[in-house]
């Protein structure tokens, strides 16, 4: 299903925490205690261009953030810097999505 | 076109607590090969409903019977018996319709907890029934397991498709979005119009 889409996902997985997802893979690139740890552990992704959807327990969507517009806004971790926007190559994702539910 | 060998029919709830584990549901049939059929799928104000149910039913190989919210929630309600009503018809047909090809019906009966629904339905306690523990994520595992254990071989495990449905779902929301809808309304997006953009999805129009 749209494989080619640059989007990383960040779902529930039962008994397990929280996955990280790239659209278009089969296994979770890691699986986090919690979703805290999940979206923080994702936030490079946004720097490479990559959307990244953050889901509820449901499978619904709670967040969605557009690699583009939401990258200076993203909370950092720690003592962690803040690296310039890199434009996106990626055509066809959605340009004016809203941040946040 | 769907055909009886296809069809699901859906036996639920219909309120908004259970919509997210109704998509679920209604995701994996059609990732399995299957055709959901649900009285929700088309709204007539002169159309009976018990007539509706009763088609649903006799259009219908395949059933799924989530008893999971008969209980009263408070003192003082009422047990929801509309869905123990509904399997009970199901049941019926299968046994007692002229035609032979209803004994080759298949029944999955949802409940919360292991073993809950016996305590209000103890004439259940002939057949297994899958508990999902409020748990779309258990629940596509449920419907999954069930379509193979009914000799549907060539399907995904359920790992897979819970992740494709947190896709779906994401595209769902882009593209709806795009289209100018709020975020309410795709959360609380119509069953048939969620059915016609899963349609759309499979049958890569």
């Amino acid at each position: 299903m749209q494989a080619n889409i640059k989007r990383v996902h960040i779902i529930s997985r039962h008994n397990e925490g929280w996955a990280v997802l790239k659209q278009g893979a089969s296994r979770a690139l890691k699986v986090y205690p919690t979703k805290e740890d999940a979206v923080i552990g994702s936030y490079r992704f946004l720097q490479l261009g990559y959307d990244l959807v953050i889901h509820r327990k449901d499978g619904s969507v709670e967040q969605y953030k557009n690699a583009e517009t939401t990258l200076n806004s993203f909370p950092l971790a720690g003592n962690e810097q803040r690296p310039a926007t890199k434009s996106r190559q990626k055509s066809g994702s959605p340009k004016k999505m809203s941040a946040s539910k | 076109m769907s055909s009886f060998d296809k069809n699901v029919f859906i036996n639920c709830p219909y309120d908004d607590e259970y919509l997210p584990l109704l998509k679920s549901m209604i995701f994996t049939i059609k990732a399995c090969g299957f055709y959901p059929r649900i009285a929700l799928e088309r709204f007539n104000s002169a159309e009976v409903r018990l007539q509706k149910i009763k088609q649903l039913i006799e259009e219908s190989c395949y059933s799924i019977h989530d008893l999971s919210r008969i209980r009263a929630v408070s003192a003082g309600d009422y047990f929801r018996l509309n869905m123990a009503l509904e399997l009970g018809m199901d049941i019926g047909s299968r046994d007692y319709h002229p035609d032979p090809m209803f004994r080759e019906k298949k029944l999955l009966v949802l409940e919360n907890e292991r073993y809950s629904v016996q305590k209000g339905l103890s004439d259940m306690s002939f057949g297994d029934c899958k508990s999902h523990e409020g748990s779309e994520e258990k629940l596509i595992k449920c419907v999954r397991d069930w379509f193979y254990e009914s000799g549907t071989k060539k399907i995904k495990p359920a790992s897979i498709i819970w992740n494709d449905f947190n896709v779906f779902m994401s595209n769902l929301y882009v593209e709806k979005t795009e289209q100018g809808y709020k975020t309410e309304e795709i959360d609380q997006i119509l069953i048939p119009e969620y059915i016609d953009w899963i349609d759309e999805r499979f049958n890569g129009k």
